[in-house]
This record gives C-alpha cells, structure tokens and sequence, in this order.
C-alpha cells in the first residue's frame, strides 16, 4: 500500500502554489509511470499533486493556426481529437500505439514527455513537426523547443516548481507527409526502436525533412545530420540508402532487456529507408 | 450424438459473475481474525540448512508463528513421488535438509499484517552450507557428477522412476532392428533440437486462506486441479486422516497444469493448525513465476529413415530433459513424449530413449500437453524435412504413413477402431490451406506472393498432425465420482443437484457437468445446479488434467443419473445415488522395449499455419491459423472452440515471445514485462477452428478429450512455415529474432 499527502486542485494556479509551496511534492496526471515506480518504491514523494482536474489542463485548441495541446490530454483524447486527426495525423498514428486501451484513457502526453524516457512514442512525431513546450511556474512562464527540454533519461528542464502546462504546435505545413514507425517485442510494448518521419517535397527535391527516434539515445533524438543530407537534394533510392546508413551511424542505442544495441540500430536504418520511400510513394511501409 | 443439451453452446455458468467482476478467487476471501502468511526462500540453488534460528523474527511485534522444518510432521510431498520437503532444514527425514533450488521454502512467517510477515522474513537467520550445484542436465548425466537425491528404489506404481544417479525417470521403446534399417534407407534425417520450457502464466497468481471449519476440520480454499489430491498431501505431510481435512475450490484463475501440484496448500493447512486463526496468503506475480515449476526444456537427438517412396523405415530418437529440482509429474509427462515423439506413423524399426534428469534449476512438470507438445514437435518436424528432401509432399507423405485404425503403433497396442481423425484433420487442414489431390497423391498450392506486399515480406505456410492419450493411465485406473440429488414431491423432480469434484480453471467444465447432468436426467438445465467442489461434500473426480474430466466426469455424471432416476421412480424423496466411473483397463509398458497398452483413448488433431516474416527485421506473423481436432463429441461447441483459439495462441507464445530463461538455477524473466505472453494484438489475424467428430466409443455421447490436443501441433506447424518463408530450418526455438535473422543470413 502507497500512502502519502494527496491533492486534486481545481485550478492551475492552485497547483502551481501547491507545487511551489510543498516542499518533496510530485506531480501526478495518469499515473502510468509514476505508479509502477511508487510500487516499486524507486520514488517515496512526501504528496501528490493530481492533474486530472484542471479544466486548463484538458484537450485541444487551436491557436495562431496551430494547435495547443493541454499537458493533461489523454491519447485517448488525442485520438479523438478532430484538429489532430486533420492537421497532425502522425501524432495520431503515435498515439495509437501506446500501451493498450487502457493506459491510452490514463496517460497523457504531458506525463509522456515529462517522463523523458527515450522511447516515449509521443515524443518522435512532436520533435518531428516542431513542437514547443509551455512551462509555468507560479507568477511566471516560459516556452522553449522540444528538443531542448529533454536532458536525459528521466531528466528534463523542467524546474523544481513548475509544470508542463501545454505543447504547442505550429501550424501545419502544406504539402508536408509524416510517419511513425515503432517495434516493440510484442504489439502492446515500449519500442524496442521507433521511428517518425516528416517530409514536404519541393518538386523533384526535399524541402523540408525533419527526423526524430525513440529508444536509440539518452533522450528521444532528433537525427539532424539525416535531416541535412536529404533537405534540398533529390531523394533517390541511392540517397534515402544512404540516410539510413548515416541515422544508424548518429544513434547511440544500449543493449538491454528488451533488444541488443545492434538491433536497435538496425531497427532504425530499415524503418528511415521504408518511412521515406513510404512517403515518397514508392513502397509500403 | 446431439441432444437437447449435449452438442449446444450454452453460455457459461460463471461468465456473468466473471464479467462483472462478482467471481471470488482464492485471494478474495477474507474472514474474521485472519492473519497473513509470507514463506521464506532458500535464494540459493543448492545447500544444506544446518539450522534456521527464528528468535528475532518471533520477537518482532506481531508475528505469530514462525514455521520450519521441525514444525512438519511428515516433511515430504510430491504427487508421484514425495521427494521434496515441504520446508528445508533439519528434522528427522533424511535428506529434507537440503536446498534443491533457489525458491526451496526454507520457513513461513504468520502474522497479523502481511507487512509485519514481510518484515519478519528478514529476521530470520539460516546456516546454510553451499553445496556445488548443476544446472544442465547433459552434466548431470556424467558419471562423476554430484547427486542430488538419495537413491530411492523405483516403485511398484510408478516403475520408470528409476533414481539412479540423476535420472529421474527413463522410458524406452524398442522395436526392430534400427541400424540395419539404417543401411537400406535412401533418406536419413538427423537433427538437434533444443526445446523450451514454458511459464503458465496464468491470470491468477498463488493464493489461498487456511480455517479450521466449524467441525473443526483443517480446511483451505485454493486453487488446484484435483481437490482429493490436494487434501492427500495436505493429509500426508501433516500425518493426519485425510477426513480431517477439507479443501474446497472457489473461481480459479486458469492452470494450464501449473496447478497441478501443491503450491500455498500445505503450509496454509499447518499454519491455521498452528496458531488456530483463519491464515491468508497472496503470492505476487514474481512469486508466481520463480517459485512455481514450469514446462521440461528439452534437449533431442533424431535420425529418421525412410524409402525413396516416402516410405519410413527406421526413428531414433534420444530426448534428455531437465526435470528440475523434483520429480513432479515428471515421469507422466515423459511418458508421453515417449508416446508421441514417433509420432502416429507406421515404422518397422523404433528406438527412443527418453531420460528426465535431475539438476539445480526450478522443477518442470506438468503444462498443457504432459510433454507430447516436445514430442510431437520432434516427430512432425523430421517427417516436415523428410518430406522436402524426399521431394514429397507433406501431406501426401503422412497420408503414406499414416498408422491405420486397427494397426500397431511402436509400442504394440493398437491403433483404436476410432481413430478416423488423423486423417480427416489432415484432409480437412490441407484443404483450407489450398492443397489439391489428384491421382499421383496430394499437392501445395503454388507459393505466390501475395499482391501489395513489399519486398520485405515473404510468406510460409506449415502444417503438422499429432495425437495423444486422453487422462494419465501407464496402468494407473482412472475414475471418476458423482453424485446427484433429485428433490420434490411430485412425479417430475422440481430441483436437481449435481455433485461433481472438478476444477473449473476457466474451461468451463461444471457448465459442461450441468448440460450433460440434464441431457441425463431428461430435465431442464435451469433445474439443476452444480454443487462447489468441496471434499466435504463430494468423492474424488479426479485430476482436471490430461483432457480427461469432461471424458471421465461425463461417464460418471450418465451413471449417477441412471441410479438416481431409477431411485426416484421407486419413490425416494429426494432420490441420492452417486456412481464412480472407471475407465477401461490399461497397463504400464515394458521398461526395456516400452511394450504395453498404456491409454484407452486418444484425440487426433492437425494445424495449419500462415506465417508472415519480414526478412529484413526478423520479425514474423500469423495472418492465419487453422486447427481442425477430432473431439469425438463437441458438449458445448463454443467452449470447444474456446479451447482450441487459447490453446492455438498459448502454442504460438511457446513457440515466438515467451523466453523462460534461466540462469545458473535462478529465472531471469521474472515479470510479465521480460516474459512476454502474447497480447490480444499479437494474436493470429484468423483462427479457424474445424470440429471432427466421429465418435469415441467409451466417450459420454462419443466426446473425447480435446483441452491440450490443439497446443501439441502448432510449434512444427510454424517451424515448417519459417523454413518456408526464410529458407532455413530452425531447430531452437522460440524463434527468436536473432534466431531468424541468422537463419537469413545463411541463406543469402
Ligand atoms: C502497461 C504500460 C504500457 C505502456 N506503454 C507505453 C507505450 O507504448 N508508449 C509510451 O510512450 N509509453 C508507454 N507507457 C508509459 C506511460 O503510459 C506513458 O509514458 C504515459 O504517457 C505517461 O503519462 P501519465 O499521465 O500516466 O504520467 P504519470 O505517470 O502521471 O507521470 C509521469 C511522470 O511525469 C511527471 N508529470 C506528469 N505530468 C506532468 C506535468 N504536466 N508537468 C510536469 N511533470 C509531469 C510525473 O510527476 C511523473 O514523474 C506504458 C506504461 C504502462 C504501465
């Protein structure tokens, strides 16, 4: 049995003054990866802070063209979500494949990304189509990159009195097609290795391509050296063999219970070539 | 025969309770006063206890007992043979010092709150003296290697438990003269294979609560596979009259044989007579999965011979298993890989040596299949590459083979006059699949990829056929009791009650027990209520195991009705009669040449498989399964097929995702996370279930038995499907991602 202070403030100011004002305290949305760590008595907070009930917290908007994603938004939600299956169809594709049903109605993408665990699925399609997070703390604010939030495994840039309050996400580039690919030992699993893909052709070459894995690195990557070698060149067979060569050179993968190194690498060198010869029209994923 | 009841798929008697959450599971049960219990393990694989000193632990505020050796009246259980001590350490039976495996129970902890029995454990202090330890079998068979039980003398009942040096049990067939048919073979097939253990995995871990009864009768609930049983061993290591002890069954989450023997029972049963309080126990899911036994992992040698016709001459095989710390039901599931691992062919000329083997690692016993999964994997995949290097069909090979009804089989019985199903589940399989006959014998349908696949994506398919005994027999007499009380006043009987001491471990077998109580009585099923399965109140069924209890209970439940309508006529109010079936007579086989008439029936089966593999990641799929089984009769036809899709999916885990690792005796996939099951995603796009039912003779309404028939088949099925799809035969499974990746490489 878990026992410690509990909270469920109705209000995000009322939980950024608790946050602030509880010295040890947790914040706690689904709960799908803080419980399994309370069980296992990793973690002890001295209270919890729910998220569940913050109305600021929940669902999708759209704004300035773009969309903002409360921090406390299940997948569940996202997959119901009408701007997201319209405007960002790859994070839906992501957020299919988390767990089962059941941690899909729990866990949210706030929890996900806070997390900061590598293989956090959410995490690939955000990096991919230029996500930025929102921070508040009690009488303050702060926005940054994705990419910059996530420090390593489990460490983020969060301080210890805010809370990620929202992802932001830009508008959504015309013309531009993205994919998630993720392994996991069995369907209903972490990635063993993962994959998403952003690209928008400029006639015959790559305009924009934005590259993300999961489960590779300390923290979810964005392979920006791939990202580089196809942007304003032709994406020939040659060339897109030639990026998974290179995105398997740049990831850094461990060995582990669920996979080796070496297959991990693997994992991403054939799921870059099939995403982007996918994309391209050229082969079934 | 369909009847009114018999042959119709009423819905289960439980499903409602289990949907809504309403079914009580051994770990429900709560009662007043109750204390909790937490057991000690050794954490070492092999050692002698020279004392445990529990003085710290029964200081502790709280606790109420600490239990060991000493407090064991009789300290040895064991369902075939009582080898094992209930709890290690010093008492008066020799050997009973000594740890055998990591999760050996060394003591057990009763106190007021599970957490103070926890904290307690760790106050505990033993003296052990670490012993060398082995944990390959192989090793354990060479001469100068350390023993790990005293020499016990085989017994009368069970004859292949030999205990000499670390064998355990040794089974043999012998038939003709293997090495002359060698020399006159066109085509001789030698293989390796290495065959994996398996976790039951079943949805319920452990758990249990021990009370004494308002007769003061020592009673648990748990959960088992054979009440009687459970209450013998209780009895025997309490040295008590078994009618001093009463176990009763409640809702049991699964088993899958993994219940088969005792897990919480008997210490339960000592704790509530020790501190004469209700005592709970709950074992968690690692508990479950380290210190329970699991599927023999299995280590086989085969060479087959056959005429350039497909005719097969000759089949040697040597099979070496780990049996673990303790025989279980080592020899039973032995036995029959003895049975099936030639599988259910004509052959002039057999030698098959089949050894269980002592070692260090946690006990292997009984799992869905008593050991014919291993065998039949052996003989289906020598006659799969016979076949290919005949440049025969598959189907066409075994349909040459075929043992006919009638016939001897390697071990001299023979074939049973009803054993049509062999070849109608082949026929039937073959067809869905696209083969095609003509007069020159059967044909595969052409391999084409199919339209829309990517490069990537070759497919495969399998198929195998099998056989095996329904219930334990090797001369053991099987029965079954029942018992059935007709009440009312008038001439029609308004309520009946059906005895019956089976285990339902979510089979469905007291729904079963109910439609075919009805179809006996003549009387509408919502007059009849099956009573718990409680010693107290009922006689012996017997094991639910080796799909025996619908065959054996079924029997028993026709001659309960006959004896309780006939009371009823004559005016008895209630009319009571009970009936115990016996099964016909088998015998044990021979120990040098396996002679013998060991089983009275048998269930026929044959799977086809599609599989699906991307060849770059190694990964595969199963877009379609199709399994056709003879089931003599189907009772309730979707049970049935329940039991076919569970036993299909239980297979294609064994065979893919499960792992059962085990390192220097201590299991490394101790959580549902590292040990993967398959998940409702994983499972096969399509199952086709096919029902055969040509009817067995002795069977209740011509049903055979049929719960572990559908599993046997799958692992060559898919063996044959991958060699199929990636060019290589792959003798080591589970086929591991690394495994079809190599097997890739060498091909390209
Ligand atoms: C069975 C199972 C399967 C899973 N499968 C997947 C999978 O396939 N893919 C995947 O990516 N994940 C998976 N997970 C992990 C988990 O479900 C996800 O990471 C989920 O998004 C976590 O969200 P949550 O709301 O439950 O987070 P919580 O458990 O509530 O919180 C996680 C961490 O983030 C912190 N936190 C939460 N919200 C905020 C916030 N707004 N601001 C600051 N800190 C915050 C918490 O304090 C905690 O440290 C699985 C988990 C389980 C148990």
């Amino acid at each position: 049995m878990i026992r410690c202070e509990y909270h469920c403030p109705r209000a995000l100011g009322e939980a950024l003054g608790l946050k602030a004002a509880v010295p040890g305290a947790r914040v706690i949305a689904g709960g799908t990866d803080l419980m399994v760590r309370l069980r296992s008595r990793e973690l002890a907070p001295a209270a919890l802070i729910s998220l569940r009930r913050i109305p600021e917290l929940a669902g999708v908007r759209e704004e300035q063209g773009g969309a903002r994603i409360g921090a406390a938004t299940t997948f569940t939600d996202l997959l119901d979500d009408p701007v997201v299956a319209r405007d960002y169809p790859v994070l839906a594709r992501a957020a299919a494949r988390v767990g089962s049903r059941q941690i899909r109605n729990a866990g949210t993408v706030g929890g996900n990304l806070a997390n900061a665990s590598p293989c956090a699925d959410s995490a690939l399609p955000l990096l991919a189509l230029g996500a930025r997070v929102r921070l508040e703390r009690s009488g303050g604010s702060r926005e940054l990159p994705l990419d910059d939030f996530f420090l390593g495994p489990g460490a983020t840039a969060l301080a210890e009195d805010e809370i990620l309050t929202a992802v932001i996400l830009p508008p959504p580039d015309i013309g531009a097609r993205a994919l998630f690919l993720k392994k996991g030992r069995v369907k209903m699993d972490l990635a063993v290795a993962s994959v998403a893909v952003l690209l928008s052709m400029d006639g015959p070459v790559c305009r924009k391509v934005r590259v993300a894995a999961g489960s590779v690195g300390p923290v979810p990557l964005r392979l920006r050296e791939v990202e580089a070698l196809l942007e304003g060149a032709a994406p020939t067979p040659e060339r897109t063999a030639r990026a998974a060569e290179v995105a398997m050179r740049c990831v850094a993968p461990i060995t582990d219970v669920r996979s080796t190194a070496d297959y991990r690498r693997h994992i991403v060198g054939v799921y870059l070539r099939r995403a982007l010869e996918s994309l391209l029209g050229r082969e079934a994923a | 025969m369909k009847g009114d009841y018999v042959g119709q798929s009423l819905v289960r008697l439980d499903a409602e309770d289990k949907v809504c959450g309403r079914a009580t599971y051994p770990g429900d049960f709560e009662m007043e006063g109750m204390a909790w219990m937490k057991i000690l393990y050794a954490g070492r694989p092999h050692a002698r206890v020279r004392g445990v000193d529990c003085a710290k632990a029964e200081a502790l505020p709280g606790v109420l007992a600490v239990l060991t050796s000493r407090d064991v009246p009789c300290n040895e259980y064991g369902l075939q043979y009582p080898d094992q001590p209930v709890l290690c350490g010093p008492c008066d039976k020799e050997g009973a010092d000594e740890v055998r495996f990591v999760t050996d129970q060394v003591a057990a902890v009763i106190a007021e709150t599970e957490a103070i029995a926890e904290q307690a454990l760790g106050l505990i202090e033993v003296d052990y003296e670490d012993l060398p330890a082995i944990f390959d079998p192989r090793q354990a068979l060479e001469p100068d290697a350390i023993r790990l039980h005293p020499a016990y003398p085989g017994t009368p009942i069970h004859p292949e438990l030999v205990f000499e040096f670390n064998v355990a049990s040794r089974h043999r067939i012998r038939r003709g003269d293997v090495e002359s048919a060698f020399e006159q073979a066109d085509v001789i097939v030698e293989s390796e294979y290495e065959i994996p253990g398996q976790e039951h995995a079943f949805l319920q871990p452990e758990a249990g609560l021990g009370y004494l009864d308002e007769q003061g009768r020592i009673t648990v609930i748990a959960a088992g596979q054979w009440a009687h049983e459970d209450r013998a061993q209780i009895a025997h290591a309490m040295a008590l009259e078994p009618e001093k002890v009463r176990v009763v069954y409640p809702a049991i989450g699964g088993a899958f044989g993994g219940r088969e023997d005792e897990s919480v029972q008997i210490l339960l049963a000592l704790a509530a007579q020790k501190v004469e309080r209700p005592v709970k126990i709950v074992w968690s899911r690692e508990e479950s999965i380290v210190a329970r036994y699991k599927r023999h992992k299995v280590y086989a040698r085969a060479r087959w011979a056959a005429r350039k016709d497909g005719t097969l001459l000759a089949a040697e095989n040597h099979v070496v298993a780990d049996a673990g710390a303790y025989v279980y039901t080592t020899n039973k599931v032995m036995g029959n890989l003895l049975l099936t691992c030639n599988g259910p062919y004509r052959i002039p000329n057999v030698k098959t040596d089949v050894l269980g083997v002592y070692t260090n690692n946690l006990p292997k016993g009984a799992f869905r299949g008593f050991g014919a999964p291993q065998g039949n994997f052996i003989a289906e995949s020598q006659m799969n590459k016979l076949a290919e290097k005949l440049g025969l069909d598959p189907v066409e090979l075994r349909m040459r083979n075929l043992i006919n009804p009638g016939e001897p089989m390697p071990w001299g019985s023979e074939l049973p006059d009803d054993a049509r199903g062999l070849k109608d589940s082949l026929e039937a399989v073959a067809e869905r699949l696209g083969w095609s006959r003509d007069e020159s014998g059967y044909r595969a349908p052409a391999k084409a990829a199919r339209a829309g696949d990517p490069p990537h994506i070759v497919r495969g398919v399998g198929l195998a056929i099998g056989h095996k005994n329904v219930g334990f027999s090797f001369g053991y007499q099987e029965n079954a009791w029942a018992g059935m009380e007709l009440r009312g006043r008038g001439d029609e009987p308004e309520e009946g009650l059906v005895f019956a001491a089976s285990s339902d471990v979510g089979q469905g077998t007291r729904t079963v027990i109910r439609q075919m109580a009805a179809e006996a009585l003549g009387l509408p099923v919502e007059k009849l209520r099956v009573e718990p399965t409680d010693t107290a109140i009922t006689g012996s069924s017997g094991s639910c195991s080796a799909s025996r209890m619908t065959f054996m209970i079924g029997n028993a439940v026709r001659g309960a009705a006959e004896a309780v309508l006939a009371r009823w006529r004559e005016g008895q109010r209630p009319a009571r009669a009970e009936h115990t079936y016996l099964a016909p007579k088998t015998t044990q086989i021979d120990g040098q040449t396996g002679a013998g008439d060991p089983n009275f029936s048998y269930g026929y089966v044959a799977a086809g498989v599609e599989l699906e593999l991307d060849t770059e990641l190694g990964t595969y799929r199963f877009p379609r399964v199709i399994c056709a089984n003879d089931v003599g009769q189907a009772i309730n036809p979707r049970l049935v097929e329940g039991q076919v899709e569970g036993a299909v999916i239980q297979a294609l885990g064994w065979v893919s995702s499960e792992h059962f690792i085990e390192r220097d005796g201590v299991a490394q996939t101790t959580t549902l996370s590292t040990y993967l099951v398959p998940t409702i995603a994983d499972i096969p796009g399509e199952i086709e279930t096919i029902l055969i039912e040509n009817p067995e003779p002795h069977g209740p309404w011509g049903a055979r038995g049929m719960g572990e028939m559908p599993f046997i088949v799958v692992a060559a099925a898919v063996q044959h499907a991958l060699r199929q799809a990636a060019g290589k035969w792959v003798d080591d499974f589970p086929f591991t991602i690394e495994r079809v990746l190599r097997a890739l490489k060498q091909e390209r």
